[in-house]
């Protein structure tokens, strides 16, 4: 898939630097991301972004089923991930890790947004017991954040076919 | 304080009564003089708040058990329609509010209660003049509020009934103190078992008759003797009596104590007959019914009406509808013939259906049966297979998969055994004094008799405190728990309990 | 003759409200346990009301039962049988679960000590603003009398006012014969003082059960309080997701909506709400907001402008309760602090927990407004 294997050799390029943007487009779509750090193995980012204009004018119970069966596929972020709230106005559909991952550190959880126009992007937020949320990186495999794009852009698919 | 008048009978129910008693005799019934009163709803409630008894003593549990009563939260409890106390003259309250049907049915009733209390074997020490003594109870109290204060005495009271149960139903004499007033606040009198015998002499003469030195030489030969014999020689069921005779209790507590005590023994017989003596009102009041021309509908009718129907919760089993059958079948089997070594030991069915040597034995059987037995040995001797089978009995127990009670078995055994169980020692655990001087530290010693089913802990621990408040020194009981002796302490400021390690147990293995 | 059971029910009861104020806290925090049994009643359970002695514990004891059913069928939880009642009379038995039923109002008032909250001065009817001082100080409790006295003189006051007469450095105030009140055959009594509190509740796809119950709880008991403030407090709710709308107790409670968070369409119904039925001229006005804070984008404008032009302005008292969501992700409270933190009106509480529902009432009714 074009728009993965451009952003990997992208990530390849950065191995060892932190703090680094990537921007790849292929067609419409555009894959932006905020790199923490990265090395062969793995990447720590704070944000993966895909946009494009193709989910424009799409009706908010396209984006809910939509934003539904891209829970079910991303199994590999293992946490149980659901849509919790939609914005109607905006159409914006958040999903998130439900229920939150807890252990001694506090609670940590992926926060995914699909929004109509539009965009898919992935975030993650840590959360101290009496303290508001913080965004951290999300830390996967080269292979685990692969999939992720995949996904993203068969989810973007799936949607504009309607 | 504000009282309520009770109601006299209207001459229509007097009349009424006049002639079901004279029923009642004319079927054998025997019976203390029977006063009706007339009361409403509320009033009974109030009555049956006190235990049955229009006065008792100040206590905020007859205050809680009434709005229980009267806000009908009690399950399936929510309409008593008459009380009766084991007293002579026997008292009964009618509910003013009752159709006639219902007041001849309930009367009926009632005398089959009255004849039970008069002549089943296990009231036979009950005091007969309990009514009186309820309100002399009651004085005494008050009088003791006076002048040692509310709150410390309710304190008091508390704490001995936590122990109300520890008594011995067996004691063929129950032992009494005296029931003279004893609110002196001096010290509570010493066992008189452990002085020396004095020779009985007068005053001046005493010095002369019992001279000092010999007095003392047998002292100190019977405290020799009693450091070598365990106390109490056998263990004692009736703690209260212990306490009483050896905890170091003011005047005012030891006649609390023993108020308290009495009463539990007025009462258990009363328990241990639940059964049964439904059984044989119930038994009665359709007999005597049918008798004047009732249906069997109409009997039913009231049936359905009384406290406990015959549609309540299918746990509780009803002393109701058991006992009347109960009563039933032995009056049929004994009016066929169907006991005895040839019919139990005859296995074919059909034939033990039809047996009928017409012996006719049946009425005399149940009245002899009234007589002595007592619910565990009622259940145990007249509880059959055929009866459990025709009357649906089940046994049911907790499933800690499922965490709820469920249906575990109809089989005769099983069900007979668990009939058995929870009707031994009323449904309570046997305890006992093992040792009043453990440790030689005068520490208080008890032991669960253990069978099968274990203490709630948390209870225990609690009732160990009451406990020690009245011995002052530390108590302990001794129990099993998941399969070990376990030991359970209060020393007035911590709990301990100590779990035996089978592996320890060398010693015992002789 | 039957003595009056009246003085053991007495003790009873006392004893009971013993027990439930030194319990008060655990039923402040497990709201849920408080059953309604009336409009003036509540039944609380009370576990420990209970003599405690040697007995069985409750696993392994079963016992014999009768009736249809087959081996595995679940039966109720046994109890101690028909005991105490009819035939031969033996001891009551000593209840396992015990129901007991106690005033609102005096649990209201259990509230107010224990939280120590003080009474609150409500505003008159009159359309006075700093001299109503005065009269404020007159219990609205007061005897029949009293309550048409207040309204003769507020009748006075009132044409004073519009006739120039009045000196608000040297008050005089003579009731004419047309100011008096009298008390016709036609007259409907009104309420002295009119009291209203409307709750608002977030009710978006991220407010969990948990949080919902916290809220259920903490409008439980502010709502005691206020009505033991005011007689005829009027009461309304309004939920809210992206969109907002008025609804019954009932609803409030039990909604179950998957939208997202905009506060400020709360506050549009709230507004209009003020606007029909409580005018500020008239009403002692309470609202409480509570939500998990996660307000969408930038709606926070909107809800501000909202709060500042027409809900502060209406009311005595604009209480802010966040309930900590397992995202954490509200900082609806942190901008409010930002943006209203000088307003005296505004109470803010973050409830972490159901421990935390203790402290918030008392922030919330502790300055007695």
């Amino acid at each position: 898939m074009k728009l993965r294997d451009h952003f990997h050799s992208e990530l390849q390029a950065i191995v060892g630097q932190t703090n680094q943007r990537i921007t790849v487009t292929e067609g419409p779509r555009t894959l932006r991301c905020e790199v923490d750090q990265c090395d062969p193995m793995a990447v720590a980012l704070y944000e993966l972004v895909l946009e494009t204009d193709e989910l424009a004018h799409i009706e908010v119970a396209v984006l809910q089923q939509a934003s539904q069966s891209l829970c079910d596929r991303v199994n590999y972020l293992l946490e149980p991930i659901s849509p919790i709230e939609t914005d109607i106005d905006g159409c914006i559909i958040q999903m998130r890790s439900s229920p939150p991952q807890q252990n001694d550190a506090g609670r940590f959880y992926y926060e995914l947004l699909l929004r109509r126009g539009g965009s898919i992007a992935l975030v993650r937020y840590e959360k101290q017991p009496g303290a508001i949320r913080t965004r951290v990186a999300a830390t996967l495999t080269r292979e685990v954040l692969g999939r992720l794009i995949e996904d993203f852009d068969a989810t973007v698919a799936e949607i504009s076919k309607n | 304080m504000a009282s309520t008048e009770l109601g006299k009978l209207t001459p229509e129910l007097a009349a009424i009564q006049v002639e079901i008693e004279e029923y009642a005799r004319g079927h054998g019934l025997d019976f203390y003089p029977t006063i009706f009163e007339l009361i409403d709803a509320d009033q009974l409630n109030e009555i049956a708040a006190r235990g049955g008894f229009p006065t008792r003593y100040p206590h905020w549990r007859f205050g809680m058990e009434y709005e229980q009563l009267s806000k009908g939260y009690h399950y399936g409890l929510q309409k008593i329609y008459e009380m009766v106390i084991n007293n002579d003259p026997c008292y009964a309250y009618l509910m003013r509010c009752n159709g006639m049907i219902d007041q001849k049915m309930v009367m009926a009733h009632v005398y089959g209660h009255c004849d039970f209390f008069k002549n089943n074997q296990w009231f036979s020490r009950t005091n007969r003049k309990m009514m009186d003594e309820m309100a002399n109870h009651g004085t005494r109290i008050r009088r003791i509020m006076d002048a040692v204060g509310v709150e410390e005495v309710e304190d008091f009271v508390d704490v001995c009934l936590s122990i109300e149960d520890l008594i011995d139903v067996h004691a063929p004499f129950i032992k009494r103190r005296e029931t003279e007033d004893k609110y002196d606040f001096s010290n509570p009198q010493e066992d008189d078992a452990r002085k020396p015998s004095r020779f009985d002499a007068k005053n001046y003469m005493d010095p002369f008759i019992n001279p000092k030195e010999k007095l003392q030489a047998d002292q100190e030969k019977i405290d020799e003797e009693a450091e070598d014999r365990p106390f109490p020689e056998t263990p004692e069921r009736d703690v209260m009596q212990f306490l009483l005779e050896h905890a170091p209790l003011s005047g005012w507590q030891a006649d609390i104590l023993a108020i308290i005590r009495d009463e539990a023994y007025y009462f258990a017989p009363q328990a241990q007959t639940k059964i049964m003596n439904e059984g044989w009102a119930s038994y009665w009041h359709s007999t005597i019914m049918i008798r004047q021309g009732l249906t069997g509908a109409d009997v039913v009718n009231y049936c359905d009406h009384h406290s406990g129907t015959m549609a309540s919760a299918p746990t509780q089993l009803n002393p109701y509808k058991v006992g009347i059958e109960l009563f039933r079948n032995i009056e049929d089997r004994w009016n066929r013939g169907a006991f005895g070594r040839e019919y139990d030991e005859c296995d074919d069915q059909t034939q033990r259906e039809k047996w009928n040597t017409d012996v006719g034995l049946g009425r005399e059987k149940i009245f002899e049966v009234r007589r002595i037995h007592n619910d565990l040995t009622f259940i145990d001797e007249f509880l059959t297979l055929d009866f459990v089978r025709e009357h649906k009995l089940f046994r049911f127990g907790y499933n800690p998969g499922s965490e709820a009670y469920e249906i575990e078995s109809r089989e005769f055994p099983k069900v007979k055994q668990q009939l058995l169980e929870s009707l031994t020692n009323r449904g309570r655990p046997m305890i006992a004094v093992a040792e009043g001087n453990y440790k030689n530290r005068g520490e208080l010693y008890l032991k669960h008799e253990y069978s099968g089913v274990e203490l709630q802990l948390d209870q225990a621990r609690d009732t160990l405190e009451n406990l020690y408040r009245l011995w002052n020194r530390p108590v302990h009981i001794e129990t099993v728990l998941e399969g070990d002796k376990a030991v359970a302490s209060f020393d007035g400021s911590d709990h301990e309990l100590e779990l035996d390690d089978p592996a320890d147990d060398t010693e015992d293995a002789a | 003759m039957i003595l009056d059971i009246e003085r053991d029910q007495r003790r009873f009861k006392e004893i009971v409200r013993g027990r439930i104020r030194e319990n008060l806290r655990k039923y402040i925090t497990h709201g849920e346990m408080i059953g309604r049994r009336g409009k003036e009643t509540v039944s609380i359970p009370i576990p420990q009301l209970d003599i405690p002695r040697f007995r069985f514990g409750d696993n392994g004891s079963g016992g014999v039962g009768q009736g249809d059913g087959e081996v595995g069928d679940p039966v109720g939880k046994p109890g101690d049988g028909p005991a105490g009642a009819g035939g031969a009379g033996s001891e009551p038995g000593s209840g396992h679960l015990l129901e007991v039923e106690v005033d609102l109002d005096e649990l209201a008032q259990m509230l107010g000590d224990e939280l120590e909250l003080p009474r609150i001065e409500p505003k008159g009817t009159a359309s006075i603003t700093s001299k109503k001082a005065k009269y404020n100080s007159i219990r609205q409790t007061g005897p029949e009398s009293l309550r048409h006295f207040k309204r003769t003189y507020l009748n006075a006051l009132r044409r004073q006012i519009s006739t120039g007469t009045y000196q608000p450095d040297d008050p005089y105030i003579v009731p004419i014969k047309s100011d008096k009140q009298y008390r016709s055959w036609n007259e409907v009594p009104l309420p002295e003082v009119n009291a209203a509190a409307v709750y608002l509740m977030d009710v978006s796809g991220s407010m969990t059960d948990e949080q919902k119950q916290i809220v259920r709880t903490e409008a439980f008991w502010i709502d005691a309080w206020l009505t033991k403030q005011y007689k005829g407090l009027e009461t309304r709710y309004i939920i809210h997701d992206a969109l907002a709308k008025e609804v019954d107790e009932h609803t409030f409670y039990h909604t179950r909506e998957s939208g997202g968070t905009r506060i400020s369409s709360a506050y549009k119904v709230c507004a209009e709400l003020i606007e029909k039925s409580f005018p500020v001229s008239d009403w002692n006005l309470y609202i409480f907001q509570f939500s998990d804070g996660d307000n969408w984008g930038d709606d926070n404008n909107q809800a501000f402008e909202l709060l500042s032009e027409k809900l502060m302005p209406a009311s005595n008292l604009f209480c802010y309760g966040q309930v900590e969501s397992p995202y954490g992700s509200g900082d609806f409270i942190d901008a409010l602090r930002k943006q209203f933190g000088e307003e005296e009106k505004l109470v803010l509480s973050e409830i972490e927990d159901r421990e935390g529902i203790y402290n918030s009432i008392k922030m919330f009714l502790g300055k007695g407004k």
